[in-house]
């Protein structure tokens, strides 16, 4: 595993006094304050991973630092910095501070990609990394050293292509298996999708002992993103592998999972068959659909609660405060009939986001 | 068109000379090309040739290796290991067919090669192609190859070992050689081939841009490997174009063939633009590295979002959509 250290890109002095005034503005006007880390394509192509400003009615960018190819899990380390992983599949892992601009970068070993997010332990003590082991093809969680990234261990996933996991308050780790069947050599293309495998899995974080795991009747849709409500219950959204278009376009994109058994939530409109993120907010899931240019809507066991347009939403962050939601041009706090939208620039978000508070 | 004038412009391509690509296409028809003619000509006259100079380089490297254990001077062992190394980069930069199904950068290219494997293998002394077939890739291939040849002095165990594994290259080298006289059969796996062939040249540029600017570690000559496979398969120095199936067939052809000629136009452009910033990023600094990476990455983006949208390709390593 090849180590860098980049050249920090600092913030700029005024951006870093507009940051600093915002950490230190007085509780009813912090309340208010909506922060954001997310990353994007720049208009000149570049991959940048920032932290945004929601306050006002734009998205301001008040930090950032270019990236080698495009990130897509991000995850705050216990450190308060932000760790990223990169797109599937995926070659590097990034510690970013947003408040003095330092980067460490470390590069895999050639017999691992990663293949979406990333997640500390409850103790902070390890992270967890979602791979693919190239010589098999099998998902792999490597466990690491939060500090430098170091392999300290290595859990099987109990099937193919991993996309997100959660840790739960055992300890032990839920993860969702895309199982779509690809090859790093070919990207993203999907290879035999008669061959699709998608589960949503429990492992003993200790060995990788597989303690449950669960599948949908429609083998075609990919479980891929993973939020965890108020509850325990966990939402899962979903991507769809039909052959069809037709299918692909009315496919469900929210499943939920109460610990025993996995069931599609209710939906009442098409929407394109494509979750980009999910969120559990104000008691139920947000799941954002690019495709379908919108916010769907669900209460917190699944009956469907209505949709919010916003061009192709996608990166969702979410805490008891509230949502913020990404599109293109575009975004919003809050939800539904109590949305407020605001402006966003050109730049292409990608598909996850962290409130940065 | 004859024979002798498709040799020319193949000639041209891979001097990368400066010549206007397909300059006569205001005057002469270009055909109009279906995939198997695109996949066909890029097998006889692209992957074919490269792979059998694989296989040549692979059997000198072999010979050059067993010639060092014989007392020779190291320059030469080493001399062979880049010329091979090069003929592999020409061949897989834009990987397609045999080497995906092969998965022969997995078996070859494994770098770093990891050295405490590498003298596991040493001690094992593995003999005969059964024998490195358990040799793990992270201890045999190129990068092992060259730690290997690196020292002034070889052991004679750890020059025993080199000579197995340049056989093991040479084996891999004729297989592929074996491989691509083989084309692809029949309307859909020509079809499936195309849009592979597509999906790989935004992968190799992909693959380039990281590996040489935003990874770093690939030498200057490396770089110029993988770009001249990437431009010749892009666009056509070549006067005329080929006849369907008589010739290779670049992505800027393809776009002529179909009267997209702006399209075509942009991308002979801007691939000249990406030759300038790579020329300027061999002998400059940080700033033209950046500069090469940011004209590839444009170069990338405008072929996701237009050229393989024009050529009816559904891009698996596109960066437009999520994931």
């Amino acid at each position: 595993m090849a180590t860098e250290r980049a050249t920090p890109t600092a913030p700029g002095r005024r951006r870093l006094l507009a940051a600093g005034l915002a950490l230190a503005l007085p509780p009813a006007r912090a309340a208010r304050r909506t922060q954001i880390v997310a990353a994007w394509d720049a208009d000149d192509g570049e991959h940048r991973l920032g932290l945004l400003d929601l306050s006002g009615t734009t998205v301001r960018v008040l930090a950032s630092v270019a990236l080698p190819t495009r990130a897509h899990g991000l995850v705050r380390a216990p450190d308060g910095t932000v760790l990223a992983a990169a797109r599937r599949p995926g070659e590097w892992l990034l510690r970013w501070s947003p408040r003095d601009g330092a980067v460490d970068r470390v590069w895999l070993d050639p017999d691992r990609r990663l293949t979406g997010h990333l997640l500390p332990s409850a103790d902070g003590r390890v992270l967890y990394t979602v791979e693919t082991e190239l010589e098999t093809g099998q998902g792999r969680i490597s466990v690491r050293d939060p500090r430098h990234f170091a392999r300290l261990g290595d859990l099987p996933t109990h099937g193919i292509d991993p996309h997100q996991l959660l840790v739960d308050a055992d300890g032990s780790l839920l993860v969702a298996n895309g199982g779509v069947p690809t090859a790093p050599e070919t990207g993203r293309a999907r290879l035999d999708l008669e061959r699709m495998d998608a589960s949503l899995v429990r492992l003993d974080a200790r060995d990788g002992r597989l303690l449950g795991q669960w599948r949908l009747d429609d083998r075609r849709l990919s479980l891929r993103h993973l939020a965890r409500a108020g509850d325990g219950t966990v939402g899962v959204a979903l991507q769809a592998e039909h052959d069809e278009a037709a299918v692909r376009a009315s496919a469900p994109l929210l499943a939920l999972f109460d610990g025993r058994g996995l069931r599609l939530a209710d939906q009442a409109q098409a929407l394109a068959g494509y979750g980009g993120d999910i969120a559990a907010a104000e008691g139920g899931f947000v799941v954002s659909a690019p495709r379908a240019g919108g916010l769907a809507r669900w209460s917190g066991d699944g009956r469907w609660a209505g949709f919010d347009p916003l061009p192709e939403a996608c990166a969702l962050a979410a805490d008891a405060a509230g949502l913020a939601a990404l599109g293109r041009g575009a975004a919003q706090r809050g939800l539904g009939a109590a949305a407020e939208p605001l402006r966003a620039g050109t730049q292409r978000f990608d598909n996850h986001a962290l409130v940065w508070r | 068109m004859s024979r002798r004038r498709v040799a020319l412009g193949f000639a041209l391509a891979l001097c990368g000379s400066g010549v206007a690509a397909q300059s006569a296409w205001r005057s002469v028809a270009v055909p109009f090309y279906q995939p198997g003619d695109i996949v066909q000509g890029q097998r006889a006259h692209w992957y074919l040739p490269r792979a059998q100079d694989l296989a040549r380089s692979a059997t000198a490297l072999e010979q050059a290796v067993q010639a060092r254990c014989a007392g020779a001077p190291a320059a030469a062992s080493r001399a062979a290991w880049r010329d091979l190394r090069l003929a592999w980069l020409r061949l897989a930069t834009v990987p397609v067919g045999p080497l995906l199904e092969r998965r022969s950068a997995r078996r070859i290219d494994f770098a770093p090669a990891r050295p405490a494997r590498v003298a596991r293998a040493i001690e094992q002394a593995p003999v005969g192609e059964a024998a490195m077939e358990r040799v793990g890739s992270a201890a045999k291939g190129f990068d092992a190859l060259r730690g290997l040849l690196a020292p002034a002095a070889l052991e004679p165990a750890a020059c025993a070992y080199a000579v197995e594994v340049a056989a093991d290259l040479q084996r891999e080298a004729q297989a592929l050689a074996a491989a691509f006289a083989e084309g692809p059969d029949g309307d859909e796996a020509q079809l499936a081939a195309w849009a592979e062939a597509v999906n790989q040249w935004v992968g190799g540029l992909e693959q380039l841009r990281v590996q040489g600017f935003e990874r770093g570690g690939a030498g200057a000559d490396e770089i110029a490997a993988r770009w001249a496979a990437l431009r010749t398969l892009a666009v056509s120095d070549a006067v005329v174009a080929p006849e369907a199936g008589a010739g290779l067939v670049p992505l800027e052809t393809v776009l002529r063939g179909k009267g997209l000629n702006p399209l075509a136009d942009w991308l002979v452009a801007e691939v000249r633009t990406v030759g300038l910033r790579l020329d300027a990023a061999r002998r400059g600094g940080a700033a033209a590295q950046r500069a090469a990476s940011r004209a590839l990455a444009a170069l990338a983006r405008r072929v996701e979002a237009e050229v393989a949208p024009a050529l009816d390709v559904r891009l698996g390593f596109t960066d437009a959509d999520g994931d």
